[in-house]
């Protein structure tokens, strides 16, 4: 009788997300989907999360039902050194008094591209643009402008961003939009070269992210020798590599993620940790794609906007200043353990995959991920803000004690899952 | 862009199974074919074959050969065979001349019925048991449609070769109906009712939010944050089936 009270107090002390779930209501009238994209609730766990949030502060968030939660989603990834990071805030103020969206470029622009090109050992020119999508989609023109080539190469099940050649299943498409792509299995070195055989003068590029992190999915890690295989058929076949590092960039090295790796790419796109949140995405090439690059044309709206390129510099600085990169891994590797061995003491086995700094966390017995599902749902009315079918990020601003309370919460979720599943 | 292949098979497969709910459901038709025991086989050159048995005032539509026809209709296309669905042409017969009578007195009352209640007005669906007949149908229609499309629509041959293996469930809360899909390394196939051990559920709240979501009245992903729609499980396989669904929208309109 007694367990039964404390459960009943547990229970009601559980988030609850009915504001949310109003202006979803409201939202769904006005906008299709009501959150469309990767920040629809329909991909999460429906009902058992929160759709919206009112702050964020370091590796905290708030929703509009005043919940608070520890914030393993960072925003899927741009949020590098937590919310509002206070250098980056002042960065980007001292820039917004000055002028934003200007009618033509500012200063801070040279010295952002001068401090990219500086840090980046492949590359020795950068652009700009605001999204993921924009730099890979440019990047592959630039390569078939420098080869005059046509299709491309990349991994099966791989994001690219959401541009009509990197999203099979999507309504509003033809075939026509992907009739140029090849894929074959990631670390499947053997099938790469077969497709440039059997291609041979036609493929203008391959395009790649560093490692294989596919949704719903465990990441993998590339294999011993396959980056260096991969530039080795590039250079054989006069393939222009291209890094996507739109999600990885500045998680995994200072350099970019082929540093990590140990290969370097031809052009490689940044997006996502690069300004901290603030809306900024860049490209970096070798001068020998520099004349190709002039070519193809570039250009929106807000891509010279100053404030994010000043917030990039801060970020790019305070990453370097406070050894983030280390940070995060660090944090990330604790994070893995603890959430492993917590699972264990419930009789519940699960798999962390990819790099720590950017797991993706799911029950080993469970391929569907039903249990992910609840288990997320679970964390989330208990404060703790995972995602079942992403892997998830941490930033500088995480720290020792929000892995504590997130283990703890993970206990009370695990145990659900056990009373649910069994196993 | 429909295709007279794929519209052939989904006439057949897809559509024609719903005479077994119509003879259940139909008190008219599940008395005039109380007395029927026949067997009735389509058949189109370079296009599928299907087959029609009633007995014992049940009905059974299959694939392929029948065992024993007691009337054969051949296509010389499937546009032939699209046309006889569409009401402008008549199929050619192979076996069962004397019964060619009955095939366009009683038989048709069969199909007409059927297509009564497909196109249905609103004023008919607002009987509840009509409406939940045709969103049992719709649904079934749905399903089955998916694992023709699939298999033999060009257009979507790349959504068929990233969809991953598994099988998809999709019921009706609280108490049915359901149907599932197969998909094993490019084979899809469908069948009424639950599956054992489906790696995806999709379960609609109720009839209604079925119908509007099959009849493109709400968007899936707002259905879904509201909760009309739970989609448990392996998302990747419900999402591009999903994908599919647009492609098979033309086709039944």
């Amino acid at each position: 009788m007694a367990d039964m009270k404390t459960a009943t107090q547990a229970e009601k002390a559980l988030y609850r997300f009915d504001r949310s779930i109003e202006l979803f209501e409201r939202a769904t009238k006005v906008i299709p989907c009501g959150i469309y994209g990767h920040h629809s609730p329909a991909i999460r766990t429906p009902g058992a999360t929160p759709y919206y949030f009112e702050r964020g502060e370091g590796s905290h968030v708030w929703d509009v039902d005043g919940n608070e939660y520890i914030d393993w989603i960072c925003s899927y990834g741009p949020m590098l050194l937590g919310h509002r990071h206070p250098k980056v805030e002042a960065a980007a103020a001292r820039q917004r008094e000055k002028g934003d969206c200007l009618s033509a470029p500012g200063e801070v622009m040279v010295e952002l591209a001068e401090r990219l090109v500086d840090i980046t050992p492949f590359a020795d020119w950068f652009v700009f643009a605001r999204n993921g999508s924009d730099m890979t989609t440019w990047a592959l023109q630039v390569a078939r402008a420098h080869t005059g080539r046509d299709k491309v190469i990349m991994a099966q099940g791989t994001y690219h961003g959401k541009d009509a050649w990197c999203t099979p299943g999507h309504a509003g498409l033809t075939a026509a939009d992907r009739q140029n792509m090849l894929t074959f299995p990631w670390n499947d070195l053997a099938a790469l070269r077969r497709l440039a055989d059997r291609h041979r003068g036609e493929v203008a590029a391959v395009i790649l992210t560093p490692y294989h992190f596919p949704n719903w999915w465990d990441n993998e890690l590339p294999a011993e020798g396959f980056w260096q295989g991969v530039r080795t058929v590039c250079d054989a076949e006069g393939i222009v590599l291209v890094l996507d590092d739109v999600r990885t960039c500045f998680r995994l090295h200072m350099g970019g993620s082929g540093e990590y790796f140990g290969v370097r790419p031809d052009l490689a796109a940044y997006c996502k940790a690069i300004a901290n949140g603030y809306t900024l995405s860049a490209c970096g090439g070798r001068n020998e794609f520099k004349t190709a690059a002039s070519k193809v044309f570039l250009a929106g709206s807000y891509w010279f906007s100053a404030v994010p390129m000043a917030a990039a510099i801060a970020t790019l600085d305070e990453l370097e200043a406070c050894d983030g990169i280390a940070r995060m891994a660090e944090i990330g590797e604790i994070f893995c353990k603890g959430l492993t061995d917590c699972a264990a003491s419930h009789g519940l086995q699960l798999t962390c995959s990819g790099h720590p700094a950017m797991p993706f966390v799911r029950f080993t017995n469970d391929d569907d991920m039903y249990r992910n599902q609840v288990w997320c749902g679970e964390m989330a009315r208990r404060g703790v803000f995972v995602h079942p079918h992403h892997n998830l990020f941490v930033s500088t601003a995480h720290t020792q004690e929000d892995v504590n309370r997130t283990i703890e919460a993970a206990g009370d979720a695990f145990r659900v899952v056990k009373e649910q599943f069994g196993s | 862009m429909k295709n007279d292949l794929v519209k052939a098979h989904l006439n057949l497969h897809a559509i024609l199974p719903n005479l077994e709910e119509l003879v259940e459901f139909d008190p008219e038709i599940g008395q005039l074919v109380g007395s029927w025991d026949i067997t009735v086989e389509f058949a189109v050159r370079g296009g599928p074959r299907a087959y029609v048995s009633i007995h014992n005032g049940q009905c059974r539509v299959g694939r392929g050969r029948a065992d024993r026809a007691d009337v054969k209709l051949w296509f010389k296309s499937p546009e032939h065979l699209n046309a006889m669905f569409d009401g402008k042409a008549k199929p050619i017969p192979l076996k069962g001349f004397t019964r060619l009578g009955f095939m366009s007195s009683e038989f048709g009352k069969l199909t007409d019925r059927l297509e009564y209640y497909l196109r249905a007005s609103d004023d008919v669906l607002k009987d509840q048991r009509v409406f939940e007949f045709v969103t049992r149908c719709m649904l079934y229609t749905a399903i089955m449609g998916l694992a023709e499309l699939a298999e033999f629509d060009p257009a979507v041959a790349d959504l068929a070769g990233h969809t991953p293996n598994g099988t998809a469930e999709f019921s009706i809360l609280p108490d049915g109906p359901s149907a599932h899909l197969v998909h094993q390394n490019g084979s899809f196939t469908a069948a009424k009712g639950p599956a054992d051990a489906p790696n995806v559920r999709m379960q609609f709240r109720d009839l209604r939010v079925c119908n509007d979501l099959l009849n493109g009245r709400v968007d899936a992903f707002a259905a879904l944050g509201r909760g009309d729609v739970v989609l448990l499980g392996f998302l990747p396989l419900a999402d591009q089936l999903n994908a599919m669904l647009e492609y098979l929208e033309p086709y039944l309109k």
